[in-house]
């Protein structure tokens, strides 16, 4: 309670674990992982001690990017901040989207990992990211492409298009 | 497709996956356990709870008259004729339903979409590997029995269906493009699976496979993978028949691998589970085009939730959405949903704005003319984008009379024609629906009225009605009508005029008022400051109208109104000088006030012949976007006009872009001819029906 009134004395870091669907461990950092609102509302639930999150629907090689995303995020957004607070102009956010862009720049099915992942962690921010790029793949192909791009089969609605 | 699930209960957690159209239940004799009814309830709670229609078949007289019964479900599904309101109960059988539970067949009629997966076929051997509840396992012998002759009774009709499948499936190799899972079903139930992928025409080919397997030598694998056909042809009653899917179907697709590895998971927790069935019988022909209450079930449902998809699709451009609505039902579904319509449009409004052009040439007819947008999209890139070339409806008129009036919420107000048959449509571009709004007939002795082409229009949505507005002013008249509706209403001398001019602004709807640019002076361009003002009418039963005087600022020059950031802006600018003002409440009073000033000619990397151009253009985003920055730079777009090019400035980088496209390029070189209208316009694509009542939330 002393250091609640004391606010020089910074406290250590504190960790959480993450345990991913295949079991394996991830120990990250109490703000990167809050970075997840699921696990934000679980954190405000639960006792103290418990900071080992099972994430049933997160492979460890998702959770490996997600957690890359979650420390670039909360690192780039101290230095705008501190950037904003010392009133030297930066080019900051417009940094971080570009990382963004290349960051989502992976493979259909390592997107869609993500996508369920930032869904089932509620990461809005990479929820919205993944979601933008996946509704990219979507512009200027034909239902045809569509359907084969997201292996949907055709339904047996008559196409309109399908004498383009 | 008819898909057939063999196994015992739980049930549930299969249920709860495969999203049926249709489940049968098929129960043995009665059975002595004490909570049946329990049973009963838990087995057939997943369907009741989707509304899936089902039915169960109990008793004695079903292992009888298997068969019999199972041609007639058969059939019944094959017609068509499912029901699409549930739940369907049925009973067939002497004894009550609800003492026979244990022993539960699924039959479920997946649409034809389901699975390009798992294909397993049961020969009724049922051998429970464990039983959790030891009270039952005294009758589990009889059941066992009981199954087998069920499912041998079944196998019976499942080969008559078998045949006239193998059948349509050859009939479909010629020329159809529907397709489905299964391709061949062999004598010997093993199965012939294409790859969805690939274009199904050589099924034909498939019986030579068949003939290999026909012999059914013990040592045959499982799964047989043609990798030149992409065709998987599996072997049901192999020992590893699991584990072999798992594997070979994920090279090959990773959503079935996906599927099959669902499977798996349920079938290691139902360990009772021994045979598993899924045929595919010929595809309803009759149910084409018609709706269905049932839920579709698509591979990527398993990847993402409705919920999910909702969301991409909200972020497709609305031109891409009309095509994505025949990628299946699923999505023609979601994107049919109002409710869709209205989120897609609030996203399109959020993105930067678009300019319309008209393209137009002699060369291609007098009727046939292009629309153009031209948007920014990242990293300042200018994109430009057909939204549609059009043939008017009526072809009394050239089209080069035809323009633009106003845009909003992704509809465009036409004017079309001359006097006195002029027309005015309501137009949504991409869906290519528009409203033809009905002829002005005059009343009786005002037949000196100004043609309409005089008249200054507008198109905004009166979100108090919920409906779209139609609004033109002329000389102290306005005219206004809301879409859908049959007459015009009329305003006669709603404000003081002095000269026989019309507005010299765009009119812009902002905060239930329409807002214009007037001159009172007979000479227009010739603008005296004093003679100049910003005049607006209230939109309501009222008609209020105010005047105002605009800002000191540099006369003599181009002056525009635009929104941004949902207020009302003004621009001027004379020689280098450019200004911006907003119209916007501070300490109690409305009023004008400057939020930019520039001299065009300190700014860096504007080409030199640019700076002597006289039309600008300028096109404000809405004000979605963040409000309470006072920086608009970002949101005020300059367009400079030169001869037939286009220059984009960013006020906010200090970069110009020359607006050089191929789509343009390819225009302007190929014809001679070609014109092209620039419409100082905000656009923003959407499915938004012309006569649609919409709510933005």
């Amino acid at each position: 309670m002393k250091d609640s009134f004391n606010p020089s004395i910074e406290p250590p870091k504190k960790t959480v674990t993450l345990v991913s669907s295949d079991g394996y461990d991830f120990e990250v950092e109490e703000e990167v992982a809050l970075e997840s609102q699921v696990i934000k509302d679980g954190f405000e639930d639960k006792a103290v001690d418990d900071r080992e999150y099972l994430l049933f629907n997160v492979h460890s090689d998702t959770l490996e990017l997600i957690i890359k995303y979650c420390e670039k995020h909360v690192s780039s957004r101290k230095s705008i901040s501190a950037a904003a607070a010392s009133s030297s102009s930066s080019n900051g956010e417009e940094a971080l989207k570009e990382w963004d862009e290349h960051f989502i720049s992976v493979d259909t099915n390592t997107l869609y990992d993500i996508l369920m992942a930032a869904d089932y962690l509620n990461i809005k921010s990479l929820l919205d990211l993944a979601i933008q790029k996946v509704a990219d793949t979507i512009h200027g192909r034909s239902p045809e492409q569509i359907r084969k791009k997201f292996n949907i089969e055709n339904d047996s609605i008559i196409d309109p298009w399908a004498s383009e | 497709m008819v898909g057939i699930m063999l196994h015992l209960l739980p049930s549930e957690s299969l249920i709860l996956q495969v999203v049926a159209d249709f489940a049968i239940y098929i129960t043995a004799n009665n059975l002595p356990i004490a909570n049946a009814s329990l049973y009963w309830d838990k087995a057939i709670s997943p369907t009741r709870a989707r509304e899936i229609p089902w039915a169960t078949i109990s008793g004695k007289q079903f292992v009888q008259d298997s068969m019999k019964v199972f041609s007639k479900i058969m059939s019944s599904c094959l017609q068509g004729q499912q029901h699409d309101h549930s739940p369907e109960f049925k009973s067939i059988g002497r004894e009550p339903l609800l003492d026979t539970s244990t022993t539960t067949s699924t039959l479920a009629e997946s649409s034809s979409t389901t699975s390009k997966s798992v294909v397993l076929l049961g020969k009724g051997q049922l051998q429970p590997l464990s039983y959790t509840q030891s009270t039952r396992e005294r009758s589990f012998g009889d059941k066992v029995q009981e199954m087998s002759v069920a499912a041998l009774g079944y196998q019976r009709v499942v080969k008559e269906n078998r045949d006239l499948y193998n059948m349509v499936q050859d009939l479909k190799a010629f020329g159809t493009e529907t397709r489905s899972t299964v391709d061949h079903i062999g004598d010997d139930e093993s199965l012939v699976v294409v790859d969805p992928l690939k274009p199904s025409k050589d099924a034909g080919k498939f019986s030579t496979l068949i003939g290999s397997l026909a012999q059914r030598l013990p040592k045959l694998d499982a799964i047989k993978i043609d990798s030149k056909l992409g065709t998987v042809v599996m072997e049901p009653n192999h020992v590893n028949v699991y584990e072999q899917i798992i594997e070979n179907t994920k090279a090959f697709s990773l959503r079935t691998y996906k599927y099959a590895n669902l499977v798996l998971e349920s079938a290691q927790v139902q360990t009772a589970i021994n045979s598993l069935a899924l045929a595919e019988a010929m595809p309803d022909e009759t149910c084409k085009g018609k709706k269905r209450a049932t839920q579709c079930e698509f591979p990527m449902v398993i990847y993402f939730s409705q919920d999910i998809i909702f969301e991409i699709l909200v972020k497709v451009p609305a031109k891409d959405l009309l095509r994505a609505k025949v990628v299946c039902k699923l999505w023609h579904s979601i994107i049919s949903d109002p409710n869709f319509v209205n989120s897609q449009l609030a996203h399109s409004r959020s993105q930067p704005a678009e300019i319309i052009l008209k393209i137009y040439s002699e060369e291609l007819g007098d009727d046939y003319f292009e629309m153009l947008t031209i948007s920014t999209q990242k990293h300042g890139i200018m994109q430009v984008e057909k939204i549609c070339d059009m043939k008017f409806p009526s072809l009394q008129f050239p089209c080069t009379v035809s323009k633009v009036k106003a845009s909003c919420n992704g509809l465009l107000l036409i004017f079309h024609g001359k006097h006195p048959f002029e027309t005015l449509y309501v137009y949504n571009p991409v869906t290519r629906q528009y409203v033809a709004l009905p002829f002005m007939t005059e009343p009786l002795g005002m037949s000196c009225n100004p043609p309409r082409c005089y008249y200054s229009w507008t198109l905004f949505y009166n979100d108090s009605v919920g409906k779209y507005v139609v609004f033109g002013t002329f000389h102290s008249r306005c005219v206004m009508l809301t879409v859908g509706d049959k007459e015009w209403s009329r305003y006669q001398n709603l404000y003081p005029c002095g000269s026989c001019l019309a507005p010299y602004s765009q009119l812009i709807y902002v905060e239930k008022k329409v807002h214009w640019l007037q001159s009172e002076s007979e000479t227009g361009c010739t603008i005296n400051p004093l003679e100049c003002f910003h005049d607006s009418v209230n939109i309501g039963a009222t008609m209020e109208f105010t005047r105002t005087i605009l800002p000191e600022h540099q006369c003599n020059g181009f002056h525009t109104l635009f929104e941004a950031k949902g207020s009302l802006c003004f621009a001027s600018q004379k020689r280098y000088w450019l200004q911006i003002f907003v119209f916007e409440k501070r300490e109690g009073n409305t009023n004008w006030n400057k939020c930019y000033s520039t001299n065009l000619e300190s700014l860096p990397n504007l080409p030199q012949p640019i700076r002597r151009l006289n039309s600008y253009i300028f096109v404000g985003t809405r004000g979605d976007i963040d409000s309470r920055t006072t920086d608009y730079s970002d949101v005020v777009k300059i367009v400079m006009q030169h001869e037939d090019k286009l220059f984009y400035y960013d006020l906010k980088r200090l970069e110009y872009i020359a607006l050089v496209s191929n789509e343009v390029k390819l225009h302007l070189a190929d014809y001679n001819q070609v014109r092209l209208d620039i419409y100082p316009l905000f656009y923003a694509s959407s499915l938004v029906k012309p006569e649609q009542d919409i709510v933005i939330a």
